[in-house]
């Protein structure tokens, strides 16, 4: 009887539902869950870059929000640009340019690693102008 | 039968010895890599510089030299040295260190593939800016 009972126990462990594991790979890639602020000061001629790290493969937005300065018009256009961190400077692989707007000027889908963004003059500045930008990603 | 003794080792020797017929396995060694960082640290300042590693290895870290912008002497500062990730407009160090110059390697750390960036700053003992080189080594 005892081994009757093993025996159905045995069977049972071995062809009992398994609870599925639960896969490691994104197919869809990741939407953009972290929002961070980019604001600075940027000069006639300059340029600057903000540095983010994408934990997963998924969807980064870059959106210039706001440009501004006391010679600067808020609808100067400017360089938008996503690439990688390189000696001093950010390589960029996706630029723009474009005017601040509400909308993401650049988007695309990018692996796991460490990126940023970029913002310059495109010969525009007549002086410093300020600006704010956000950089979604997952 | 006295001669199978020789015969016989020179046939183990030759087995030994011999030409293997596969090919040798090629080395799997990396190029190092040295690349300067140089330029003007002003009070209270920071520079960095991003690198790619393409595998994991050992990044090795320099401050070859801290002088004077305006008389090119030496400068017997301590700058704080570092490693670490670009994230913002800086890179946030995960191994720094104080560091006065000297040609000798003053930080070795293991990292594994990605982007890492390397890092100078005033460690608050700046009363007027220098210039500096840090030359750093990674695979």
């Amino acid at each position: 009887m005892t081994t009757l009972v093993l025996l159905a126990a045995l069977a049972v462990a071995g062809c009992g539902n398994d609870i599925p594991t639960s896969p490691t790979t994104t197919t869809t890639g990741a939407g953009a869950s972290i929002s961070e602020a980019f604001a600075g000061t940027l000069a006639a001629g300059g340029f600057t870059f903000y540095s983010f790290t994408v934990s997963t493969n998924g969807t980064v937005n870059v959106t210039l929000t706001g440009v501004g300065g006391a010679v600067v018009p808020s609808t100067t256009w400017l360089g938008l640009g996503i690439g990688a961190p390189s000696g001093e400077d950010c390589v960029t692989t996706s630029a723009v340019n474009t005017q601040a707007g509400s909308t993401a000027q650049l988007t695309g889908t990018y692996s796991a690693g460490v990126y940023c963004a970029r913002v310059w003059d495109i010969g525009n500045l007549a002086g410093p102008a300020t600006f704010t930008a956000t950089i979604a990603h997952p | 039968m006295t001669r199978a003794v020789p015969v016989t080792f020179a046939v183990l020797l030759a087995v030994a010895c011999g030409d293997n017929a596969s090919s040798p396995t090629s080395p799997t060694t990396t190029t190092a890599v040295t690349e300067l960082l140089i330029g003007s640290l002003s009070v209270g300042g920071s520079r960095f510089y991003s690198f790619t590693l393409s595998s994991a290895g050992t990044v090795s870290v320099m401050l070859a030299s801290v002088t004077s912008p305006i008389t090119g002497s030496p400068v017997a500062k301590a700058l704080e040295i570092g490693v670490g990730v670009p994230a913002g407009t800086g890179c946030a160090t995960t191994t720094a260190q104080s560091a006065a110059a000297a040609l000798t390697s003053q930080m070795i750390v293991s990292l594994q593939a990605g982007t890492f960036c390397v890092r100078v700053a005033d460690t608050g003992e700046l009363t007027s800016a220098v210039n500096f080189a840090l030359r750093f080594t990674h695979p």
